[in-house]
């Protein structure tokens, strides 16, 4: 059987910038008699490390480069792209064209291609996915609101029943009191049915084949603030938990990129963080709670896309890597697969909910509990080591409104984001419920709000610090204690100055 | 009524419909703008009333409400132009419209849902409703994303003859 060596044909100013390198090529005939001269002219365009290495022994070496790096800086400032990424489109549509001519149908167009022509769409697919994060938001904060406060409603009453249960005063206060254990973690706890919501809706994307196509869209957008498209991925990942999203960036090859892309992920607001603004959002903002946290959401994407530009600016200068990804048919998902994986993820949650955030808890509960600086047994949360801790932090967030209170949960809200929340209805002494009743008598829907934004900024949790140290070491992971904090406190601030001036004070 | 004169109709219902979207989007959006981002508070209507407060369509004071709205009117505008030059690409716009009108009305249906499910999952032990929850109390009832959504079935029509050819 014969076969047919098929040439790719590129358009006219790519098939004159390979005609200028094989020219180079050939006055060197070791190259020629030992590679193909065309491909090494494409090769050495798109800027190949192993063929330029293949080749380095070259008397020419030199020339060679200067010619293929002239073609490919004519061809980037033509195109406004990298150069691979103009090869591999003509490649794309060569195929397309072998496609359309061998199948039947309109233009040889599949459901997928159709669809994604819209999906894709320069101008409509960024709006279309705030619109499919604005559906999977309200969704997952007010169609789960009545199981969540069913739930909150079963640990009110357990804390009632159990009361008195231990026959011991101090241990009974500790777990079943208004100050008590099963108070702060059964807040958390409250919020489970949100939790599985979220990973609904995430699994539903996923399934379908969105997701990928997310990441496509926002590439774009990316690419102009020095993030590749690659770290999108990590960034939607991020959404669910931090941890494997800084370690899913271990897949950008370029430095650069995976440092960048490591430091902003935390900025991504994950489901952890999801329970307490889901808590000051039912408290604060009842009716229009999905759409405040779709504006924390979109805050935090804009921050670490702003911050991303900045940081590439100052740190890593110079090309970005192209992104090229093979995007999935469409597919309807079963609804097996949706509520196994959400099943699988959300379940973590309850392993994290009775390891760290249970630690975590107790040891605020029990330091509530201790008399300053007597350190005796004491249900006087105010005079107790928690409260003198706090008492010195305060004067930090006076500008910002908070109480001792605030400023505790928000402290240890290192160790697991969800302390936060546990803390507060510790601190406070009220359950969820009575905690959306507290809550709005002590602040005004600003201050919760500015109290948000320093919530989804500052410090990420102690296991993603340990999975960025991990990955990008010690130095990377104090700039991005560092630069989280200061910028936590610069937007708190900010919104608390702008709203104050806007009339919400 | 031959091919062509029901591409045109199916065209001009389509840019009636996306029209319709576009106009509720704005004044969603403007009411949420308004009563959110200022100290005044903005409650303009357009649509039918019935009784005090409550219009078909309800429009709510909601930003993002708002842009959601816009942007589905302006996905079936770009479906109505495929459509009137007859482009198989209306297939995938009709395709997209249908289904992000649909997730609007099927996320309006479910939060009623759980709004009255909220207010009354006391009743299951025996306890007080946490809210006298109605119908037509409801901000999410009577909003435009459902009550509009039934207007764009016909574009379901674009998708079935369009897959055909496909």
């Amino acid at each position: 059987m014969k076969m047919s060596h098929v040439i790719i044909r590129y358009n006219k100013d790519v098939e004159e910038a390979i005609s200028r390198v094989k020219n180079e090529i050939v006055k060197d005939s070791s190259l020629s008699s030992k590679y193909n001269v065309r491909w090494l002219a494409i090769k050495l365009i798109e800027n190949d490390e192993e063929v330029k290495a293949r080749i380095k022994s070259s008397p020419l070496y030199d020339a060679i480069i200067n010619v293929a790096s002239e073609e490919r800086r004519r061809l980037e400032k033509k195109y406004n792209t990298e150069a691979d990424i103009v090869l591999a489109n003509a490649r794309y549509n060569f195929i397309g064209k072998i496609v359309r001519a061998a199948s039947k149908g309109a233009k040889g167009l599949t459901f997928t291609d159709l669809i994604d022509k819209v999906i894709l769409d320069k101008y409509l697919g960024i709006p279309i996915f705030i619109v499919v994060l604005w559906l999977m938001f309200q969704f997952t904060m007010i169609v789960s609101a009545p199981f969540c406060d069913l739930l909150s409603d079963l640990f009110s009453w357990l804390a009632g029943m159990w009361s008195g249960l231990t026959g011991n005063e101090v241990i009974d206060s500790l777990l079943f009191g208004d100050y008590g254990v099963l108070n702060g973690i059964g807040t958390v706890l409250g919020f489970v049915p949100l939790i599985f919501f979220l990973y609904f809706t995430i699994s539903i994307l996923e399934d379908s084949g969105y997701m990928a196509r997310a990441a496509f869209v926002m590439d774009r957008a990316m690419r102009k603030m020095g993030l590749t498209g690659r770290s999108i991925i990590s960034m939607i990942l991020g959404f669910g938990c931090n941890v494997p999203a800084v370690y899913s960036t271990r897949a950008i090859p370029d430095e650069g990129d995976r440092v960048i892309a490591t430091i902003v992920n935390p900025l991504m607001l994950c489901s952890a963080r999801l329970t307490v603004f889901a808590m000051l959002a039912f408290a604060f903002f009842r009716n229009i709670s999905g759409d405040i946290i779709l504006s924390l959401y979109l805050i935090g994407i804009i921050l670490a896309l702003l911050l991303a530009l900045l940081f590439r600016r100052i740190f890593y200068k110079g090309r970005i890597s192209p992104f090229i990804l093979e995007l999935p048919q469409y597919q309807m998902p079963t609804l097996r697969s949706v509520f196994v994986h959400m099943w699988e993820r959300g379940v973590m949650f309850f392993s994290k909910a009775g390891t760290v955030i249970f630690g975590g808890i107790l040891f605020v509960g029990i330091f509530s509990h201790i008399q300053w600086p007597t350190l005796i047994w004491t249900n006087n949360i105010e005079s107790s080591m928690m409260s003198a801790f706090g008492m010195g932090l305060q004067p930090i967030f006076a500008p910002l409104g908070w109480d001792w209170r605030l400023a505790v949960s928000a402290f240890f809200g290192f160790i697991a984001k969800e302390i936060v929340l546990g803390s507060m209805s510790l601190l406070y002494g009220v359950p969820e419920e009575g905690l959306s009743q507290a809550l709005p008598a002590l602040y005004t829907p600003l201050q919760a709000y500015a109290y948000m934004i320093f919530v989804l900024i500052y410090v990420p949790c102690i296991v993603t610090l340990a999975a960025i140290w991990h990955e990008q070491g010690w130095k990377w992971t104090i700039l991005t204690v560092i630069y989280e904090l200061i910028l936590a406190y610069a937007a708190s601030w900010l919104v608390m100055i702008l709203g104050t001036l806007m009339g919400f004070g | 009524m031959n091919t062509k004169t029901k591409y045109k109709t199916l065209a001009i219902y389509c840019t009636a419909v996306g029209i319709l979207y576009l106009i509720y989007g704005v004044i969603e959006f403007t009411n949420g703008f308004i009563t959110w981002w200022t100290p005044s508070e903005l409650n303009i209507q357009f649509g039918v009333k019935i009784s005090e407060d409550v219009y078909i369509p309800n429009t709510m004071a909601d930003p993002f409400a708002g842009l959601v709205l816009i942007i589905v009117g302006s996905i079936i505008l770009r479906t109505a132009k495929h459509v009137w030059n007859e482009n198989t690409e209306s297939w995938g716009f009709a395709t997209v419209s249908l289904l992000l009108a649909g997730a609007v009305a099927v996320l309006s249906i479910s939060i009623i849902t759980a709004d009255c499910l909220d207010a009354y999952y006391p009743l299951l032990w025996g306890g007080e409703p946490n809210d006298l929850w109605n119908f037509l109390g409801d901000p999410w009832s009577l909003n435009p994303g459902l009550v509009l959504f039934p207007l764009t079935i016909p574009l379901f029509d674009i998708y079935r003859k369009a897959k055909l050819d496909i």
